[in-house]
């Protein structure tokens, strides 16, 4: 009965969790209530086409109404912005994949937005240690296609989150020396302006 | 009763025998068009081009655009469910959707695939002409970039150069849950469904269903949106109607009012009656054998023409009010000539109206003569006869009223003169200075207030193609293409370099000819995947010489190119096929689309029909066209006053031909200056006012100018017709549609005018008048 429970709380969107879970609200709570976020990456990407996983480290910033600057720094230096709904590639225009609604799903992804994931996925919410975690199901068709589903976990706001595709791949990206700054500095003003 | 009196009346019942009879068979069909841009002349294509650009026009005038919100996605989706399921039951639609597959897109990757090589994004073709390095570099940033890859689609694409031609071929897809398209914004979801209306959509009785459908589907779900042609239309008719039915029945109420007031006895109201319904149906009659369907502007100057028509019943009545005794066919024979001629004069200026180069306003032009000649046969061949032998209502007191005051005003106006005069000028001077033309389109429709909003927060929802294109024509397959790129490297660059508008969608853009596409394969092959940073960006990623191998491989192993018709068919897409017009022995034709037009005028100075180039903006034509015919009818309008001068002079010699057409002439003036004054508008439907007002200024003056004897009756006559017709008219000039309201205030202020001026004129007093002749 309590797993028929369970299933019929994840269906509806789960905002009641079992015990020894977490409750959206109870992770919601734990986020960070801040409009930048600036962090180092580190992306693990296991493709089973490839022998061996592509790594890649940088940093990026993410700035709630402006957009994500995602720069790479090693294997090699290279840039991805993304500002007003167009992406930038080391400078240029260039092509969005999966179009703007993907782009401002990785955004939710990043910031932990649970409000603007949940019509999009099945959420379930549990804790790890002092660590929340969620895991995220596609809900519909057009997204199930392509992305088999998300998780993502960390003490106050999102600290690593894994992509997982329908034919086994998956990858891994993990943020480290996160800070919640209030106001964006000069430099990163300069690099959000539009390029032209 | 001798023979020869009941002539007339067969004669008259054979023609509305006729007339219903041939009404009645038009009027199965659809007859009425309500479509403001059917009225205006076509635009100069080529034969085949038309063709595409009314399919094109099609989807923007017949389909609706509705969306359901809710909370969530599935909500959303439910909603619109039960959305299309009432509109597919309302049966007021052909096609109810979209309905799509969620594995279109599936497909098109599929059906693309082995072509691959061959279709590149636009961009990606310039950057692999001028710098194939940044391909790889992009493709690297890609990879290493916040969005990660699925190794799937990476096998077959490890530059991405598919993606980006996927996307180009679909820059803007909304998701779809359960299989009907969802826009998000703000928190909310909404179901689009489009629905097409049926053919013949714009009759009457159709609309009034499309908005009541309306008004229940946005009562089941508060907040649902709707826009689309059909909408516009339908309210606008439903206004029109209103506002013109609003007319008809004050005029109508006005004319039974006082027929029956004044007349005493219903007899003479029925004839008048039977007058003006004669005259409408013969209007409408003629017009639906002329033109096949009537529009919708043709009606609400037929409504108008009742003022004009009522006036030869008028005008009989009262003579037969001053001299009771007298026999109505001799009244007749009195009545015959002055009537005969104020009708061929007015006949003749609305005819003059029929020379402008505009469907819309033959159809006046023709309703208007014919109408007239209804009415005025009415009164010729069945009043006599039918208004009775009983003596008609005493009422000698009250022409005797108006004689003072037809003998007194103009002689208070002489006393003063001077200064009547120099107040006269003034007001002409600096009323008609002060006047300025006005042919903005927007004035002549008011979308209700709902609708306008509805329409712009969708419009905010959805980035939704601009209503102006281009259509590109060759005489052959090649220089169509040649043609239509040189178009669109010309819009690249006012897009690119002064933001004049957002995006354009040209087939030539996405497809190119066979050669062409083996031409880019080779390319592709030398300077990419042939080229050593292919290998080297293959190794930066891990990827060994077998994964190169393969790579080049499956680029010789392409080598079929992809014909139009199979790529439009691979595309599987609707819009990209109507933009396709196809080759024919005119040559070959296509429609490139627009986004976000901000710098039309940059734009549409792209046009250049001798390259077969045509820039086509139906709605901006409209205001063109409206200040185009405002000059054509103006100037019509003076050809009507020398037509109708001509005819006067025939009959009454040049000095009192001048002084009737004075009347008309006068009263137009100082409409114009009151309106000047009023700070209305001076646009189409102004001149289409004077108009009018030429006929009713010409009745007011024939009237006047009968024999002294008759003048009283023929003042009451006038003061009657200017009481009802000024009184539906004022009506008219407080509606919402200023439009509407300019047409009601030119006629309120001309019929006044003429009303007041016609003494003055047409009747000035000669040697001979003898004051106080009235026993």
């Amino acid at each position: 009965m309590k797993s028929l429970v369970a299933v019929f709380i994840l269906l509806a969107g789960s905002v009641v969790a079992h015990a020894g879970e977490l409750t959206l609200e109870q992770v919601a709570e734990r986020l960070p209530d801040a409009p930048i976020l600036r962090a180092d990456f580190r992306q693990q990407q296991h493709l089973s086409l490839l022998p061996r996983p592509l790594t890649a480290t940088g940093d990026l910033l993410l700035a709630g109404d402006r957009g994500l600057l995602w720069r790479v720094r090693k294997p090699f230096e290279s840039e991805i912005k993304l500002i007003d709904g167009t992406l930038y590639s080391n400078g240029q225009a260039d092509t969005l994949p999966g179009g703007e609604a993907f782009a401002r799903r990785l955004m939710a992804v990043l910031s932990g937005d649970i409000e603007a994931l949940k019509p999009h996925f099945h959420i379930q919410a549990r804790e790890e240690g002092d660590e929340w975690r969620l895991a995220l199901t596609p809900r519909n068709d057009t997204l199930s296609r392509v992305l088999s589903g998300i998780r993502l976990g960390g003490h106050q706001g999102p600290e690593f989150f894994r992509l997982d595709y329908p034919n086994g791949d998956y990858s891994v990206t993990r943020l480290s020396h996160i800070e919640y700054p209030d106001t964006l500095s000069d430099d990163e003003e300069r690099r959000f302006a539009t390029p032209p | 009763m001798p023979r020869r009196l009941e002539r007339g009346p067969l004669l008259w019942a054979l023609l509305v025998g006729i007339a219903v009879g041939a009404c009645l068979i038009k009027l199965q069909g659809p007859w009425l068009d309500s479509n403001l841009l059917s009225m205006l002349p076509a635009d100069p294509l080529p034969a085949n081009a038309r063709a595409l650009a009314e399919r094109h026009q099609d989807r923007f005038t017949d389909r609706t655009l509705w969306l359901v919100p809710a909370d969530n996605a599935a909500d959303a989706a439910a909603r619109g469910r039960a959305l299309r399921t009432v509109l597919t039951n309302s049966d007021l639609f052909s096609e109810v959707g979209p309905k799509l597959d969620p594995a279109r897109l599936q497909q098109r990757y599929q059906a693309l695939r082995p072509y691959r090589f061959q279709l590149l994004a636009p961009r990606d073709r310039r950057r692999l002409e001028s710098n194939p390095q940044a391909l790889i570099d992009n493709a690297l940033a890609r990879v290493f970039g916040p969005f990660n890859l699925s190794g799937e689609q990476w096998r077959d694409d490890p530059l991405f150069l598919f993606e980006h031609y996927l996307q180009a071929l679909a820059p803007f897809t909304l998701e779809l849950e359960d299989g009907l398209p969802i826009a998000a914004s703000d928190g909310r979801y909404w179901a689009l469904t489009t629905a097409t209306v049926r053919a013949g959509g714009f009759a009457l009785d159709r609309q009034s269903e499309l908005l009541s459908v309306t008004r229940d589907v946005q009562r089941r779900w508060p907040g649902s949106l709707v826009t689309g042609a059909p909408l516009y239309t339908a309210a606008g008719a439903a206004g029109a109607r209103r506002e013109m039915s609003t007319v008809g029945v004050f005029s109508l109420a006005a004319v039974v009012t006082l027929f029956l007031a004044l007349f005493g006895g219903p007899r003479p109201m029925l004839l008048a009656l039977a007058s003006v319904t004669t005259g409408l149906l013969c209007g409408l009659t003629a017009t639906l054998w002329v033109f096949g369907e009537i529009h919708l502007i043709g009606l609400v100057f037929g409504a108008g023409l009742i003022g004009v028509a009522v006036d030869y019943s008028i005008h009989f009545f009262c003579q037969r009010l001053d001299q009771p005794g007298i026999d109505p066919r001799t009244l007749r024979r009195h009545l015959a000539a002055p009537l005969a001629l104020a009708l061929v004069s007015s006949v003749l200026g609305y005819l003059a109206m029929g020379l402008a180069a505009f469907p819309g306003l033959r159809q006046v032009a023709v309703f208007s003569a014919a109408g007239l000649s209804g009415a005025w046969l009415t009164v010729m061949l069945a009043v006599p006869a039918l208004s009775g032998r009983a003596a008609p209502a005493d009422r000698q007191g009250l022409l005797t009223l108006i004689g003072g005051w037809r003998r007194g005003w103009p002689a208070w106006c002489g006393r003063h003169r001077t200064v009547l005069l120099l107040v006269l000028a003034a007001l002409l001077a600096t009323g008609l200075w002060r006047l300025t033309p006005d042919d903005d389109v927007r004035h002549y429709q008011s979308p209700p207030a709902w609708l306008q909003t509805q329409g712009e927060r969708i419009q905010a929802l959805l980035p939704r193609g601009d209503s102006r294109y281009f259509i590109v024509h060759g005489d052959t397959p090649t220089q169509w293409r040649q043609r239509e790129h040189a178009l669109t490297r010309e819009l690249r660059t006012l897009q690119d370099q002064r933001g004049a508008l957002d995006s354009y969608r040209a087939i030539s853009a996405l497809w190119q000819p066979a050669p062409r596409q083996q031409a880019l394969r080779e390319t592709l092959g030398e300077r990419v995947y042939r080229h050593p940073r292919f290998g080297a960006y293959l190794q930066q990623l891990g990827l060994g010489d077998a994964a190169l191998a393969r790579h080049r491989q499956a680029l010789d192993a392409a080598g079929d190119s992809l014909s139009l018709e199979n790529w439009l068919t691979a595309v599987n897409d609707d819009s990209l096929r109507q933009q396709w017009g196809g080759c024919d022995r005119h040559g070959c034709t296509s429609l490139v689309t627009l986004a976000g037009l901000r710098d039309s005028d940059r734009v549409a100075a792209l046009a250049a029909p001798k390259q077969g180039r045509y820039f086509i903006d139906r709605a901006g034509a409209v205001s063109a066209v409206l200040a185009t015919l405002r000059e054509h009818l103006a100037w019509l309008l003076l050809g009507a006053y020398l037509l109708s001068g001509l005819v006067l002079t025939l009959a009454r010699g040049p000095v009192k031909a001048l002084r009737l057409l004075g009347v008309p002439a006068l009263a137009s003036l100082v409409a114009l200056a009151v309106l000047g004054w009023l700070q209305g508008g001076f646009g189409l439907i102004t001149v289409l006012a004077l108009y009018l007002l030429l006929g009713i200024g010409i009745d007011y003056a024939i009237f006047f100018s009968q024999p002294e004897r008759r003048r009283d009756a023929a003042a009451l006559a006038v003061l009657l017709s200017a009481a009802t017709t000024s009184l539906s008219f004022g009506l008219l000039s407080l509606s919402t549609t200023r439009l509407v309201a300019d047409f009601g205030l030119t006629l309120l202020l001309g019929i006044v005018a003429a009303a007041l001026i016609a003494p003055l004129l047409a009747a000035a007093p000669r040697p001979d008048t003898q004051p106080g002749a009235r026993p």
